[in-house]
This record gives C-alpha cells, structure tokens and sequence, in this order.
C-alpha cells in the first residue's frame, strides 16, 4: 500500500509541475486543447493504476509514452476530420495577420490529414528528435514500419507545406522506405 | 526554402501550454481509484459466480490489466485476423440472455451496433451497405453526467450482445475476434476500434434477419454496473438507424435565439416537459428523465433518440451552448413511440453545455443564469405508409442556474 500511495504522491507532483507541458504534448496528437486534457487524464491513469513506483525523473517519460500509445489505440477511431476541419478553412478563420501564425495554423491542419501512427511518428521524429529506431522501441513497431509511417507523412507534409527541414538531430531526410539512418 | 518543420511544432506547443488549463488532479485520481475499485469487484465477483461466469469475467479483468499494465501497442495487419484466442471463445455464445436492466449511477452506457461493409483497401467501414457482412459496434461508458466531449466514451468497460429469436446470444464482443485492419492502400489508415465479422457464432455462418442487442457493463448485474437494450441490429435492407444530427433544423450557437423559440411559438410536433427538481444542481451538462407529449393531429410513430438535447439562452438571447457536438454521433434507443395528440412517451435529456467553437476553445458554457430549452428533431412516420420525416420536440424555457 505504502508503493502505491507513493506512486499517486508522484503522479501528483507531476501532474502539478509538468501537466501543462504534457497537456501541450498531447495536444500535437490531438489538435484540440480539450482533447489533449483527455488524452493525458488517459495516460496519468494508465502509468499509475498499478501503483508501481516510478521515479519522478523518469515518471514523464512513461507518461509521454502513454499518452501516444492511447492516441493510437484510442483515439484513431475518432472522427478526427469532423474534429478539425474547421482549421482548413481559411476563410473562416481568426488567425490575425502575422505570418508565423497563419503557418502554425497550417502545420496544425497538415498534421490532422495524418493517420494516427504517422502523427505519432512526425512528433516523436521532428519534435522528440528521436531516430528511427528509437521511435520504433517507443511504439513497440519495425523500424520498417516506422519508416514507412515517416515516409507517407512527411510526403503528406510536404505536399501541404513545402519542403521541410530534416530534424534537428538528424539531417538525413526521409524521402522513401529506402532511407536508412 | 524548406520548413523547420520541429521549430513549428516547438511554436505550437508552447502556444498550447499557455491556453491549456492544469490538469484536473482530483479527475485522475478519483478514475484510477473507481478503476481500481472495479477490477477488484470483478475479480471477486467472477470467483463466486460459477464457471461460464468465471471465463467471462477472466477476459474482462484480462482486458482491463492489459490495459493498465502498459501502453497499447497497436496491432498491425495486412488483412482481418482475430487479435489473439481467447480463453473464453464461445463462452457467451448461445447462452440464453434476459434482459435485467440496471442503472449504474456513476455512468451512462450509449452507442449502437450498426450493420455494412469494410473497405479493405481504405480500411474504412461503411454502415447500411449491403450484402453487410461486418459490425461496428459503438457502444461505451460515458459519465453519467455530461461534463466533456465524446471523447470520454470508454469501449473496453462494455460487452455488446446479439441476442436471436430464440432468446441465445448469436454475437457477442469478444475481444479475441475484434478486427484490426490496416488499410492497404499505403496511407497508413487503420479502421476504427469495434469492428467485427458479421458471424453467427453459434453456427459460423453470415448474421442474417434481426436481433435484439444489449450491453453490459457487468458480468451478472450482481455489482451494479448498467446493463441496457440497445437499439435492435437488422440486416435487412433500409433498416438503419434513424438518430442523426440536423445542424439546419436547430438554434445555432452564438446566433440570437430564434423568435418563435422565445415567444414560445414554435410549431413543434412533441411538447417537453422536465421532471420536477432537475434543475437544481446543474454543472457541465444536464442528464435528466423528461416527458415528450404529441401536439398536433397525426399519430406518429418511431424510435425514441437515446439523448434528447438542450441549448442554454442569455439573457439578451443569444444561444450560448452548442446542442450538438461535432466529435459525437447520435444514437436510437431501444424504445419507440406511437402516440396521438395528448399522449405522451418518456426520453432522456444528455447534454453536455459546450460552448460556441472558435479558434481554440472548446469548453463548458461559464457559470450564470440562463434559460434552457430543450430541443431536439426526431424522425417520426404519420402513418404505415409515410416516410419518417424530420419532427421538433421542444420544452421551455426553464430557468438553470449553470455552477
């Protein structure tokens, strides 16, 4: 019992000192601040039922992975389009007239066009800075498997946004399976 | 010039970290803790009930501790195949199943099973097509109360039956049997959760006719839970489900309520009434029994919607909350109405009070004083040989004080 009451002391802590950051994670997969609550209210629950103690150095960690796996698993059978569709219609839009605005409104109707996989993937490549393989053991996939996730994403991307930038930590861009880090 | 496509992303959750709200602490910990609390009455419960019940209750708790243990991995195949074999297969299947209908008072269980086809190249399912050979069953736990968008709706808490004439299961969810299908169109498109082979699992052979559904929530309805008949599943052709959503037809959010709704005015075919004192203590959402009572000349006949909707009006009358929500769909109950001019059936009201979409909101309606007004359009034949067609039943204004 004692394990337990330290792991939801620890999922408190974390909760109170990261919950927005995690909230904002989550919100890449979600693209709607609502659904980002909920995904990480999902995943909090999910790392901490058992009461197994984590530390929390690394309770973050296995939350981040929660709230991607629970996308995938759960949320892939939202109907994600209806959910955003209103971002794609420019007229309709308030994003007032700065530029970088207008873009982030682009990236993040670009990023509801994916598949909930290949929008794991995307985050866990351009925003985790993780590499192939590493984001195959976060997922529990191939590397083939991501790979392919990747390479349909990014020309998805690319279609919608122009060329992008390979990531930070890796300057090899993705153009087809054929890639190898 | 190319994009730093990371750079972006790092824009966005920061611009997300500064309008998200802290995490609901006590949320969380009052979910782990009813969570916790089931697996352990499940357990117990499955130890006392006998051998079938037993099994039942093994792939229950079984899917519930995977479930928790770790992150899901999803499970990725070229073509329809069971996910694993199940230690229970066939442990519903063919049992006799009567109906003891229990209210869970912490949840609502709603949803649907519906009837067509699966697009193995898109990965998609396409309802009311026929020969129909697959079932989307949608059906999940959802608070008792509204307070947050469809989103909420947790599948893995319920096991969906089709029940034959003979009163056996021919279908149930088994876990063992649910599709995971990946399109093969190299988009990378997976189909939705709850999907499953239209198969008699008594004879092996295609589900053919009609069948009464249910859900449960519960293994015995020893231990609360809800258990409830759903909408029945036909495969007959024309036979689909009748619930939509009528965006034209219903007061828009953040538009002045319409002047006939204030007037009292409407020409509506159902008048409704709430049930005395639900009103006094209403939060996020509304989930209260009402009254609905024919109006005009014309006997109608239909299915009863499982939720009846509400929109709050302001003082100036602007429609504040949103009476449909996009990221939800609507559901037909069990039961149906055939009723003349003063007769009338019993509904429920479920609404969850969102407010007006914009930019980036999507949140409760603030606390105030408003008016509520019950409306919703149902479809309903004038008679054997009528088409069903779009009808409005509305009820108000009723003064709420949202907390």
């Amino acid at each position: 019992m004692d394990e337990r009451r330290r792991s939801d002391e620890v999922m408190a802590v974390l909760a109170s000192e990261r919950g927005t950051a995690l909230n904002a994670y989550a919100y890449l997969l979600t693209g709607d601040l609502r659904d980002a609550e909920d995904l990480v209210q999902d995943a909090l629950v999910k790392t901490f039922i058992r009461g197994r103690h984590l530390e929390i150095s690394s309770a973050e960690g296995y939350v981040r992975t929660a709230i991607l796996t629970t996308w995938i698993d759960t949320y892939r059978r939202r109907r994600q389009w209806e959910r955003v569709r209103h971002l794609l219609v420019k007229g309709e839009r308030k994003d007032g007239p700065a530029d970088e605005v207008a873009a982030r409104s682009d990236v993040r109707a670009a990023l509801a066009r994916l598949a909930p996989q290949q929008r794991a993937c995307v985050v866990l490549r351009y925003y985790d800075d993780l590499t192939v393989s590493e984001i195959a053991d976060r997922l529990g996939l191939a590397d083939g498997t991501v790979k392919r996730y990747l390479s349909v994403a990014v020309g998805r991307l690319e279609t919608l946004l122009g060329p992008l930038s390979p990531p930070a930590t890796d300057r090899t861009i993705l153009v087809n399976e054929g890639d190898v880090r | 010039m190319s994009m730093d496509f990371g750079e972006a992303l790092r824009e966005i959750t920061a611009d997300a970290a500064v309008a998200t709200r802290p995490v609901d602490l006590e949320r969380a910990q009052a979910r782990m803790r009813r969570r916790r609390t089931q697996g352990a009455v499940l357990s117990s419960v499955g130890a006392a009930v006998g051998v079938v019940v037993l099994v039942i209750a093994v792939v229950l708790v079984g899917s519930r501790v995977t479930g928790d243990v770790a992150p899901v991995v999803p499970v990725v195949t070229d073509t329809p195949t069971p996910t694993a074999t199940s230690a229970a297969e066939g442990a519903l299947c063919g049992t006799p199943f009567a109906l003891e209908e229990t209210d869970d008072p912490d949840i609502e269980l709603q949803g649907a099973v519906r009837v067509g086809t699966l697009d193995r190249e898109t990965a998609t399912f396409e309802w009311d097509t026929t020969p129909a050979d697959t079932l989307y069953v949608s059906v999940g736990t959802t608070p008792d109360v509204p307070d947050g968008p469809w989103d909420d709706l947790h599948l893995s808490d319920v096991t969906t039956m089709l029940v034959g004439p003979d009163g056996t299961v021919a279908f149930w969810t088994d876990p063992a049997k649910q599709l995971q299908v990946e399109a093969t169109d190299g988009s990378g498109g997976v189909a939705v959760d709850g999907l499953y082979e239209a198969v008699d699992c008594r004879t092996g052979r295609a589900l053919t006719g009609t069948y009464r559904a249910y859900a449960t929530t519960t293994i015995d309805g020893a231990d609360g839970g809800e258990t409830l008949e759903l909408a029945p599943v036909s495969f007959e052709p024309g036979s689909g489900q009748m619930a939509g959503q009528w965006d034209d037809r219903v007061p828009a959010c953040g538009r002045p309520a319409p002047a006939e709704l204030l007037a009292g005015e409407v020409d509506a075919d159902f008048e409704v009434t709430l049930d005395p004192g639900v009103l006094e203590d209403v939060r996020k959402g509304l989930h209260a029994d009402v009254t609905v009572t024919a109006t005009g000349p014309d006997r109608l006949t239909g299915r009863v919607p499982q939720a009846f909707h509400a929109i709050l009006v302001d003082r100036s009358g602007m429609v504040v909350s949103r009476l449909y929500d996009p990221t939800r769909e609507e559901f037909d109950s069990a039961a149906t109405f055939d009723v003349g001019q003063g007769e009338s059936f019993r509904a429920e009201v479920y609404q969850w009070f969102a407010s007006c979409p914009d930019e980036n909101s999507y949140g409760n309606v603030r606390a105030g004083k408003y008016d509520l007004y019950v409306y919703t359009v149902i479809l309903a034949s004038a008679g054997p040989d009528s088409s069903p067609a779009p009808r409005v039943a509305v009820g108000g204004p009723f003064p709420v004080t949202l907390r």
